[in-house]
């Protein structure tokens, strides 16, 4: 019984604050019945809609399942941002330099592996620190990905500017026979779903059914008795931090094989802390990962009909998928504690009363 | 005579009647009735677990008694409320210091009186720590500061509340022994000053040194008060603190010729203090070796040294002729150590886990299959390997985390209060784990602060104190009384002959 309310807050949260926000904005005189069409439309309305949606929701899906992995171990790495963007530039580099001399396929593995690669190296920047000197890797992760950010941005506009357009700074794009894309109803659609829904739930598998899997999970859930049952805990977080990094890069290879084919401006938007919120609607329910994240690639995709259709400003949508997270842990802090306030006025009675006698 | 300061001061005085508390099924205080009057340093004796800690929680409001008053001046106050303790004058310094460690001593002490640490504040502080002669440093954090200097300020922090009643939590414990005797001088000076001091302690000299009265709590009871022209000499008090039943040890002899574990000068440091400093210690094969002390002198760092997951400064540790300092603790369970520390909860158990799931966490790589015979053989309750470990009660959750230990090819088991929280049964199923396990041939380290403990498993008991092993005894040869005087004098008393500070 208990357990099922665990499984369904989440949904409840979920449409409980949609409903909020609609309502709201139906207060404020915009059209609900608009809102819906364009959300509908915007997401699943059409096959280029729908490969939006799925494109969008392969590096949801990937930063969500690297930043549960390092949550399953108790360590918060949240620069799955940035490891997505050096991710994304390796395999940009890689398919520049390889294409025409390897296979395309061939080409394609490199590339991600060489992305996977770059986001492991960065992870690990902030890991060994974290591990032999005791940093804070929230603030660590978090400052790197400002730096990646820059790297990349530097590279955008400085080597890899496109020759052939150089009113705008962009790369060139990769060559079409490195798209890992198939033509389906007129819309291109990215086998990256395939691929990070594979790698997402190999990793489940891994941590939840396996005895490497309990090791890395006792760490999290008590690193003390963790350690007293021998577990070499700076072993186990080396391996999180490269491969919860290996996981962000290979979001940033998906993206630029199947979604962008290039880098500009705006290529990758904040898909990393969506992944966050994404994980703390699922950690009751780690294997529902990919189902939320591709609801959330949804919203994403929905963004722009929203705002053109509907004419609802752009924040709107960062509300509708940060406002379920903050509802849940309400959701959750009633469940734990219903009304806890009560008993504490209570408890402050005696003492209260001992303040009037001796005053 | 120093003038009188306090206005309030005039002649005061706190008591304790009939106060009850229990925790679980161990009683803390048992009918403890006690006072404590203006201008005397009252000195309160007993072993750890004696139910000093929670006599002070109680008279300061931190803890709600189960029955008994708390009276200033004959009056009753309310129970349980650290504000009604403190209105009735009454300060307490802890004895883990609570100062905030990024504050300074200005900021921590307005925090404790509830005003802005602004200049007047500041002069107000300064003017008070000119009074009371405490020479601090009000301006830095005090995480920066020394011990001492902090708690000279965690002093200043109770004395700028203007107390009648100021209660001392063991203080001299995180002190050097040079700094102890200037830090009891002040002591003295305040009970000069007409100033109630209740002094907790462990440790017999200070309390010869400095206090009018002093009462002696065992197993939660007051069992003598004396004053201090009447306190009987050291022996006979060891007796009444540790109490005169000798249990007759169980352990038969099985230690073999043969050596499991050699530390040799093994010297551990927190915060540039030694404290394990240069200990050597051997355990044959089938020994067990008991290391009395009070807590907090270097029992719980020398074992956690041993076992690699401690950093070790210098000395060596080898495990049937093979060294293995500077190793994980993950090799040294290999290599056949085994630690059980005494806090299950926050050391033992995972929260959600299976008892299965602590096994299959360790190196051993238990089989599932075998896992219900260990947990049979060792009477843990339910022997069920899928029942949740963090449901278990707090024996039979020792009983798992012993079994765990020992069926991991232990050579060397290292235990930590073995039996501390456990009611009866399973105190006695745990003693008889350790003696069987020692017949086997493994070599057992158990600390304890129970005395009685050790001697009725340990073929031979260590003093501790002070992060040194200050003396050993054998079976067959163990004199109680001796021991209680090792452990509370610690490594040769005081360094220096001190002029009698009471009564100046």
């Amino acid at each position: 019984m208990r357990r099922a309310a665990d499984g369904a807050l989440p949904l409840i949260a979920f449409v409980a604050s949609m409903a909020l926000l609609i309502g709201l904005l139906a207060l404020l005189g915009y059209d609900a019945s608009v809102i819906l069409t364009a959300l509908w439309e915007g997401s699943m309305g059409s096959p280029s809609a729908l490969s939006t949606s799925l494109g969008q929701a392969v590096p949801i899906i990937l930063t969500a399942a690297a930043f549960w992995l390092t949550v399953s171990a108790g360590v918060f790495n949240i620069g799955m941002d940035g490891q997505l963007q050096l991710g994304g530039l390796a395999t940009l580099l890689v398919a520049f330099a390889l294409v025409g001399v390897l296979p395309a396929l061939l080409v394609i593995v490199v590339g991600v592996a060489a992305g996977a690669l770059a986001g492991a190296l960065w992870s690990a920047l902030a890991g060994v620190p974290k591990i032999t000197r005791g940093t804070n890797e929230i603030v660590s992760t978090l400052m790197l990905n400002f730096v990646a950010f820059v790297i990349v941005g530097e590279m955008m506009r400085g080597a890899l500017q496109s020759e052939t357009n150089r009113l705008t700074p962009q790369t060139d794009k990769i060559d079409e026979s490195l798209h890992i894309t198939s033509t389906i109803g007129g819309a291109q659609f990215s086998w990256g779903i395939v691929i990070a829904i594979a790698f997402t739930v190999a990793l489940l598998g891994i941590v939840l059914m396996t005895s490497l899997g309990l090791r890395l999970r006792a760490i999290g859930l008590n690193a003390e008795a963790a350690r007293h049952a021998a577990i070499p805990i700076p072993r186990y977080w080396h391996g999180v931090f490269l491969c919860a990094g290996a996981l962000s890069g290979i979001a940033g290879a998906l993206v630029i094989l199947g979604l962008r084919f290039h880098i500009a401006p705006g290529w990758a938007p904040l898909w990393g802390f969506q992944g966050v919120l994404v994980t703390f609607l699922a950690l009751r329910r780690p294997w529902l990962i990919p189902l939320w994240g591709v609801l959330f690639g949804m919203l994403a995709a929905a963004g722009p009909a929203l705002k053109g259709s509907a004419s609802v400003p752009d924040s709107i949508v960062t509300v509708m998928i940060t406002l379920p997270v903050i509802v849940l842990y309400l959701l959750y802090a009633l469940q734990r504690e219903p009304l806890s306030w009560l008993p504490r006025l209570r408890a402050a009675g005696p003492s209260r009363a001992a303040e009037a006698q001796d005053g | 005579m120093p003038e009188v300061r306090h206005d309030r001061a005039a002649s005061r005085v706190l008591t304790a009647e009939a106060i009850t508390k229990r925790f679980g099924h161990v009683e803390a205080n048992n009918d403890v009735s006690f006072s404590l009057r203006s201008a005397e340093v009252h000195a309160l004796l007993g072993q750890n677990g004696a139910g000093k800690s929670t006599l002070v929680g109680i008279l300061s409001g931190s803890v709600v008694p189960d029955g008994g008053r708390v009276c200033v001046d004959g009056e009753a106050i309310a129970l349980g409320s650290p504000q009604a303790s403190n209105d009735a004058g009454i300060a307490t310094v802890y004895q883990d210091l609570v100062l905030v460690p990024t504050m300074t001593g200005l900021e921590n002490i307005a925090l404790a009186l509830r005003r802005a640490p602004n200049a007047a504040t500041r002069d107000e502080i300064a003017a008070s720590a000119a009074e009371f002669e405490l020479p601090v440093n009000i301006n830095t954090p005090v995480g920066a500061l020394g011990l001492p200097e902090r708690q000279r300020i965690e002093l200043l922090r109770a004395l700028c509340q203007r107390p009648a009643f100021l209660l001392l939590d063991e203080p001299t414990s995180l002190l050097p022994p040079l700094m102890v005797e200037t830090f009891l001088g002040k002591v003295r000076e305040l009970a000069d000053r007409q100033l109630a001091v209740l002094l907790i302690t462990h440790r017999l000299d200070e309390a010869r040194l400095i206090a009018d009265r002093v009462t002696i709590l065992r197993d939660g009871q007051v069992v003598a008060e004396f004053d201090r022209d009447a306190l009987p000499p050291n022996e006979d008090v060891a007796r009444l603190i540790v109490g005169q039943d000798v249990a007759a040890s169980a352990a038969e002899h099985h230690a073999r010729e043969h050596t499991v574990l050699a530390v040799a000068d093994l010297v551990v440091s927190t915060d540039g203090r030694a404290v394990v400093n240069g200990v050597s210690l051997g355990v044959k094969a089938g020994e067990i070796v008991g290391i009395a002390g009070v807590d907090g002198n270097g029992q719980r760092e020398l074992m956690e040294a041993i076992a690699g997951l401690r950093a070790i400064e210098s000395g060596t540790v080898a495990v049937e002729g093979n060294q293995i300092q500077g190793q994980s603790y993950a090799d040294c369970w290999s290599a056949g150590v085994q630690f059980v520390s005494e806090d299950r909860r926050r050391e033992g158990i995972v929260p959600t886990y299976s008892i299965a799931e602590h096994f299959s966490i360790t190196p051993g790589r238990f089989e599932p299959a075998k896992v219900r015979a260990i947990l049979e053989r060792y009477d843990v309750r339910p022997p069920d390997p899928k029942f949740r470990a963090d449901q278990l009660s707090g024996g039979n959750q020792q009983k798992m985390l012993m079994a765990r230990a020992c069926e991991a090819g232990a050579r060397v088991l290292l235990v930590a209060y073995p039996t501390q929280g456990l009611d009866v049964q399973a105190t006695v199923r745990i003693r008889d784990i350790l003696i069987e396990q020692a017949a086997s041939g493994i070599g057992i380290v158990v600390t304890s602060s129970d005395l009685d403990e050790l001697l009725a498993i340990s073929q031979r008991v260590v003093v501790m104190s002070r992060g040194q092993l200050v003396g050993a005894q054998h079976h067959g040869a163990f004199d109680k009384r001796e021991l209680a005087e090792w452990i509370i004098r610690g490594p040769g008393g005081f360094a220096h002959a001190t002029p009698d500070l009471a009564r100046t």
